[in-house]
């Protein structure tokens, strides 16, 4: 092993250009909320037909984005996957910013922000929208914890909280899932897979995103992974990818071999309509191609490879959010003229155009701005957060550099036992 | 209990739209939506029809809340904005709606209508029932079964105004009342019934 | 090549003019005076102060809406803060009483609408341009006295033209104190009366709806009564709970003929052809009513073979006095002309061998050839049968597209399944040049089958409108005596088809729209340039404003300046026009607008001073209503039960009576031998059925009405067009085959003209063929106007006929592209 892991020291000149960057993008994407907040939803792409838009997708994304951190971390813990533990601390940071990232998608979808505050006094909660703020909220702490605990050195309670981390991070990605899998009106949502599914693409988006988050923090030179760790993960990626794969396989078997008209009306947007380029993007491209590439080990010992195929993970699932979200909103059940009043200002002005016949959305400039400059938000607080607390933990844990990951571990391990 | 309903017939129905107007001005609906409309089924318009010339059908489908015995809208809501009342309406508590939009992904029905935008009104002053609550941007709204004019023990106003009078307004639980005998005869039918919402609102052909 | 034009856009004026308002310049300082005078500015400038208003006090008024769609709803209007807020019907006790539709209640944004004409406006640019300032009511009624003076002197009283419109609340006396042009008869609806009215004695044959559930067949020829008559047409729901079949032949599938038991698709324009042919199944097998024949019809009629005519008993003295008897009941009896009464006609007496007069006749011949006095006669059914032999079912289904078959088994239905009804009239034929044809044949079908004076049967139409007032009448105003001027009347379709051919108009004044329903705009528009001044009365910018030298506001139903400004018989109810809210920004009543005009030439006392005085002239006019008093009907919140519902409906031509001079049903028309219709006779259409046009211009353009509008009514209104927009129709086949896609921008063109608008695909439209509803405003069209597509050809039979010719509306070829190519 040529290649050092750990820590390395030094603030860069383009570790200050990224974080303005971010910062500039954040506060524009504050600015467009604060027109939102003014103008109302009305500023997005939504109607009253295709009632959730971006922020939703966003939303679906980054939670299922925070998995992989946690999971990593917490495997490392509970199933004594020592050779992961070198990477638990930015996977940790990785999955709380995106859990950040999630919660603020859902606020900013709300229309009635100044309302928020009925969710503590009149929760109901026979609704998947509270399962999901509490399971997120439990999470979140859960993260934060993990956190502190692990920058502390404090292993023992990081153990232990690491067996209710990874039911929680199951939880959270199912809630999220029920959130679509219960509703009975969406043919294309109402799935008892849904949840399953949603934890497959949990871990293979959010793993892919964590060896991104990783191989940049290496180029960032602000901590080292090593090329073992590396393939290793990216071999679990890989079974992901195959998990993600045969679960959407069963789903999309089990809703066309009826040839319902439903079913068929789902299908035949997703193959051949308004979503299809969405759905073969994530076929193709989010699952053959990346499981193809990872499944000889040979190639996940090439990290340009590997961080390659993770890009396509990652976009892949961003695709699988978009067509699983916007495909069921296409087709009404009742089906007829004059259609859906949309509601939108444009129907505001009166005329035929306050009609539609079928869901359709493209997303605004200012939702585009604000999902960008949010997503920018949990670049920087990536960056921080790594940057703060990375050499506090390193420092904490690992005294000097090892050669391999064998002996920082049981180096760790030494420091913790004194 | 009472479970407070419309009957719709659909044999009787020609279409006219009396009946969503009626329903925009009672409840200050705003522009660009409506809380009761007509849907021509499986055509591309009002004026379309099914099939091909001339081998055609053409069945009108008033559509608004269905006031559901299982409201699927009702469960999703996070707040408790959407209820059930005791007099069996699907009701909305403008006060605590968050706008987050569940029930209306989970309504089968698009029975729903957002505030996207501040509303607008034509004509620029709030028309209607004086005692009609006022919504305002990011609130959900949907047919109350013109919940201030049932409570006075008036007809909801699609019902007064239906020239037709294909629409019948009553309560379900009096078996006395002419609505329980027109569910309890044969041609009587609910929409997407598969979907086990148990709409109150039903047809008649 | 084809000629264009645009309509003007009198809504740009006034834009111009709200903005001289809003500033107070010297342009708008004049009307701010009056507007000051009235609380009113514009539309959101007189909204604002009284949102603020948190107080809600609410009141509620009667008025009866419109009279042009014959529902004449009662309605309850509530005002909170001086607004309109809420229209509902009227609490009747009888709730299929309890009448509103949907146009009623989109006036609560309309009458509040951009559309309004809110100050008076005279024209800056040419007619048509839309070009107006807004100026002072003084500075309006001075040019009008200025200008229409100039006319009356030049070219006299007879060379203005004062139309009251079909929707106004005028009393026409200004035409009558003046000596204008008043219009008698109008070129539209009344193709089917052409047709149907010598026979029965009555062309307008509106019967009580509630007939309909005795009714076993019921034929429906082209109306489209659940489309078009939305509070009348639960008859025909009553009529199929009661086991009534239903039948509606038209091109489209209309709103009624998907409500039908059987649609029967036909071509356009060829009504005649199929109940000729359904008149022949029923001869040929002789499903006929020979009785009924017999003893009310005219089929037993001699006709002289050689002149074709009514052979005819000696003139007697008896037949005088009935005739002046007669006379005397609807007419003044000093215009009575003994030497115009006919002989009883005369019929073939089978016992006795001879010709005797109808009356006199013990057993009628229907068939036979014989001789009397020297000369060749047959019954009129004779020569019927002779006639109707041609039209067979096989050649009717080439014509109607229609199979034979189809043919057999309606004309075995509707002669072996009665008591049948006919329903035609308001629509279908009545906008074809043959559509008189399509009413003699129908009045024949029922004749020959006995489908007349027993319940459940007749030609005409049930939806119409509420007939129970039969029993009342009210009173109108009168002019006084010594203000009556010679009266100039001139029929309508010179002035909408043929303007230029003869009319000496120089000067109008139009309550309402002049040219919505117009044959050939272009050609009109040459005739109205021409005009010398020309005033519009109108509260919306209708189309025809923007051809206007001067434009004046008038008010809405709901606007008043008094408490009270009309009374209504609907039914057995007597309903008041209550004040609802004030006049709106600078409008007027016609009431008001018509006294002020008639004061600028000082006959002022031709018009009622006031609502009340207009009121109490309908009240001591009244018949019927003895006893009721204007307090009483006000007491009771402007809405009065006169009579109890006795809920029987009645029968038209009860017994087989007919109010013609024989009380016989005439189906033999002398008045039309020179034409060679004397019996019905197929005949082609005009436009849509010549073949040489058709290869330019393949599609055949209809122009129905639509639930939405009452004809160009509500085109502009913001509640009806969020469910209908202006666009024009076509089945998708026809569109593929030019390459367009829904909702694509067309235009719509044939040699008079063109219209740009939106198609929209529709597979009810039957392919060859056009739809677009009538009558869309230019504002929605870039300007162009669907009347210029309009033919304005006019069957020479019409002056014959009791309405006159009609605009041929729906024989009008086009073809259509997409805008730009």
């Amino acid at each position: 092993m040529s290649e050092k892991q750990g820590f390395v020291s030094g603030v860069s000149g383009k570790f200050l250009a990224g974080a303005l960057v971010c910062a500039a993008l954040a506060v524009a994407a504050f600015g467009c909320w604060v027109y939102q907040q003014i103008g109302g939803l009305g500023i997005t792409g939504m109607s009253n037909a295709t009632s959730w838009g971006l922020y939703i997708a966003a939303f679906m994304f980054c939670v299922g984005l925070s998995a992989g951190g946690l999971i990593v971390a917490s495997s490392a813990h509970v199933f004594k996957i020592e050779r992961f533990k070198p990477v638990a601390l930015p996977a940790v940071i990785c999955s709380t910013v995106c859990i950040c990232l999630a919660g603020c998608f859902v606020l900013i979808d709300l229309g009635g922000i100044s309302r928020v505050w009925n969710m503590f006094v009149s929760l109901n909660l026979a609704s998947p929208l509270a399962w999901n703020m509490c399971v997120i909220v439990c999470y979140l702490v859960i993260n934060v914890l993990d956190m502190v605990w692990m920058v502390k050195g404090e292993e023992h309670k990081v153990e232990v909280l690491s067996r209710v981390a990874l039911p929680v991070a199951i939880l959270v990605h199912s809630v999220t899932a029920w959130i679509f899998g219960l509703e009975i009106a969406r043919e294309g949502w109402h799935s008892a897979i849904m949840a399953p599914i949603f934890v497959a693409s949990a871990m293979d988006s959010g793993l892919a995103l964590l060896l991104i988050g990783l191989a940049s923090l290496e180029k960032g030179k602000v901590f080292r992974t090593s090329p073992a760790l590396f393939s290793s993960l990216a071999g679990l990626l890989c079974v992901c990818i195959a998990v993600d794969a045969y679960l959407i396989g069963c789903e999309l078997l089990t809703m066309a071999y009826p040839g319902t008209q439903e079913g068929n009306a789902i299908l035949a947007e997703m193959l051949t309509g308004s979503t299809a380029p969405f759905f073969w993007f994530e076929i193709v491209g989010g699952l053959a191609l990346p499981f193809m590439m990872l499944v000889f080990s040979r190639n996940r010992k090439r990290r340009a490879l590997v961080i390659g195929a993770s890009v396509l993970v990652v976009c892949g699932v961003f695709c699988k959010r978009v067509w699983l979200l916007f495909t069921s909103f296409v087709h009404p059940n009742v089906y007829g003229g004059n259609g859906i009043t949309l509601g939108t200002k444009a129907a505001q002005q009166g005329g035929e155009g306050m009609w539609s016949m079928l869901g359709s959305y493209a997303p605004t400039p200012f939702e585009v701005i604000i999902v960008i400059g949010v997503a920018a938000l949990g670049v920087l607080a990536f960056m921080v957060l790594c940057k703060a607390l990375l050499p506090k933990w390193q420092s904490g844990c690992t005294q000097g550099e090892a050669n391999d990951v064998a002996s920082v571990v049981s180096e760790c391990d030494g420091a913790q036992a004194e | 209990m009472t479970r407070l309903a419309i009957a719709i017939d659909l044999d009787h129905c020609s279409g006219c739209h009396t009946c969503a107007n009626a329903c925009k001005m009672s409840n200050n609906v705003p522009m660009g939506m409506l809380w009761n409309r007509i849907v021509v089924e499986n055509a591309d318009g009002i004026y379309g029809a099914e099939g091909t010339y001339p081998n055609l059908v053409r069945t009108y489908l008033p559509l608004a809340c269905q006031h559901c015995e299982n409201p699927a809208c009702q469960k999703v809501c996070p707040t408790g904005a959407t209820y059930k009342d005791d007099k069996g309406r699907v009701e909305i508590d403008y006060g605590k709606c968050i706008g987050c939009r569940m029930c209306m992904a989970a309504c089968p029905y698009n029975a729903r209508v957002f505030n996207w935008n501040e509303p607008v009104r034509k004509p620029d002053f709030n028309y209607g029932d004086a005692d009609v609550p006022l919504r305002e941007k990011g609130m959900m709204e949907k047919c109350t079964l013109c919940k201030e004019r049932t409570d006075r023990g008036q007809e909801p106003m699609c019902v007064t105004c239906c020239p037709m009078k294909c629409r019948t307004f009553g309560d379900l639980d009096d078996p006395n009342s002419e609505i329980a005998r027109m569910k309890n005869a044969g041609s009587a039918f609910v929409l997407l019934e598969d979907m086990g919402t148990k709409p109150q609102v039903f047809y008649v052909k | 090549m084809r000629r264009t034009s645009k309509a003007g856009e009198c809504d740009a004026a006034q834009k111009l003019s709200r903005r001289g308002f809003v500033a107070g310049s010297a342009l708008g300082a004049a009307a701010l005076g009056l507007a000051g005078a009235s609380g009113m500015t514009s539309t959101t400038g007189w909204l604002a102060p009284a949102l603020a208003n948190e107080e809600t006090k609410e009141r509620t008024a009667t008025i009866f809406h419109m009279n042009h769609c014959e529902g004449k709803c009662t309605l309850k209007c509530t005002v909170r803060d001086g607004r309109l807020c809420m229209i509902e019907p009227q609490e009747w006790p009888n709730r299929m009483e309890r009448t509103i539709c949907v146009k009623a209640l989109a006036d609560i944004e309309r009458i509040y609408g951009e559309g309004r004409v809110q100050v008076p406006m005279r024209r800056i640019g040419q007619r048509g341009d839309g070009a107006y300032v807004a100026i002072s009511w003084d500075e309006a009624l001075a040019e009008i006295q200025e200008k229409l003076g100039a006319v009356i002197k030049t070219y006299g009283p007879e060379s203005v033209l004062l139309c009251g419109g079909s929707e106004q609340l005028t009393t026409n006396s200004l035409a009558v104190a003046m000596g204008f042009q008043g219009i008698t008869a109008y070129a539209i609806d009344g193709n089917y009366p052409n047709g149907v009215g010598p026979a029965t004695g009555q062309g307008f044959i509106e019967g009580d709806g509630r007939d309909l559930v005795n009714t076993r067949t019921l034929l429906n020829l082209g109306n489209n009564a659940y489309e078009t008559a939305l509070i009348s047409a639960h008859v025909l729901n009553d009529a199929r709970d009661a086991g009534c079949y239903f039948i509606t032949v038209d091109p489209f599938l209309s709103t009624t003929a998907g409500k039908s038991d059987q649609w029967v698709p036909i071509n356009p324009g060829c009504d005649h052809a199929f109940l000729l042919a359904l008149i022949h199944v029923v001869v040929e097998n002789d499903w006929t009513d020979k009785t009924f024949m017999k003893e009310h019809t005219a089929f037993p009629y001699l006709i002289e073979s050689e002149t074709k005519r009514i052979m005819r008993a000696e003139v007697t003295q008896a037949d005088i006095d009935a005739a002046a008897e007669a006379a005397a009941e609807v007419a003044a009896v000093d215009e009575f002309d003994p030497a115009s009464v006919l002989g009883k006609p005369l019929v073939w007496d089978n016992s006795l061998q001879a010709a005797v007069s109808y009356s006199e006749a013990a057993d009628p011949a229907l068939e036979g050839r014989f001789e009397v006095n020297g000369a060749i006669c047959e019954p009129v059914y004779t020569h019927l049968l002779r006639q109707i032999e041609d039209y067979t079912p096989e050649w009717a289904a080439d014509v109607t597209g229609i199979s034979a078959d189809t043919i057999k088994e309606i004309a075995d239905r509707f002669a072996n399944k009665g008591p049948s009804f006919i329903q035609c009239s308001y629509g279908g034929a009545d906008k074809y040049s043959t559509g008189d044809i399509a009413g003699h044949a129908a009045v024949v079908l029922a004749g020959v089958t006995g489908n007349f004076g027993k319940p459940g049967s007749g030609v005409g139409i049930k939806t119409a409108s509420s007939v129970s007032s039969v029993q009342a009448s009210l009173g109108s105003w009168e002019v006084p005596e010594q203000l009556v001027a010679q009266s100039n009347l001139v029929d309508d379709y010179l002035l909408t088809s043929q303007p230029d051919a003869e009319n000496v108009t120089k000067g109008i004044i139009y309550f309402g729209d002049i040219i919505s329903y117009v044959g050939d705009f272009n050609r009109f528009k040459t005739w109205l340039d021409q005009l010398d001044f020309f005033v519009a009365i109108d509260p919306y910018c209708s189309p025809g404003t923007g051809y206007a030298d001067l434009i004046l506001p008038a008010c809405t139903r709901y606007e008043d300046s008094e408490d009270v400004g009309g009374a209504q018989l609907t039914a057995n109810h007597l309903t008041l026009k209550q004040k609802v809210i004030d006049p709106l920004f600078e409008s007027k009543t016609d009431r008001e607008i018509e006294r002020e005009l008639a004061k600028l030439f000082g006959v002022e006392d031709a018009c009622p001073e006031s609502g009340a005085q207009l009121v109490e002239a309908q009240f001591a006019g009244a018949e019927g209503l003895e006893g009721i008093t204007l307090e009483a009907v006000q007491a009771n919140g402007g809405f009065y039960e006169v009579f109890p519902d006795d809920g029987v409906p009645l029968t038209d031509f009860e017994g087989g009576v007919f109010p013609t001079a024989t009380g016989r049903l005439e189906v033999y028309y002398e008045e039309l031998i020179e034409f060679g219709n004397a019996l019905p006779v197929y005949e082609p259409n005009t436009e849509i059925d010549d073949k040489e046009l058709r290869a330019k211009y393949p599609l055949s353009n209809a122009q129905p009405r639509t639930r939405f509008h009452i004809h160009s009514e509500y085109c502009d209104a913001e509640w009806i067009r969020q469910y209908c927009d202006n666009f024009i129709e076509m089945n998708p086949a026809d569109m593929e085959k030019r390459g367009l896609v829904d909702k694509d921008k067309v235009e719509v063109f044939n040699d008079r003209g063109y219209i740009s608008t939106i198609v929209h695909a529709n597979n009810a439209v039957r392919p060859g063929t056009t739809r677009m509803f009538e009558n869309p405003w230019p504002r929605y069209m870039d300007g162009t106007i669907l009347q210029s597509l309009t033919s304005s050809v006019l069957s020479e039979r019409g002056s014959a006929l009791a309405q006159g010719p009609m605009i041929p509306f729906n024989d009008t070829l086009v073809e259509v592209k997409k805008a730009g190519e």
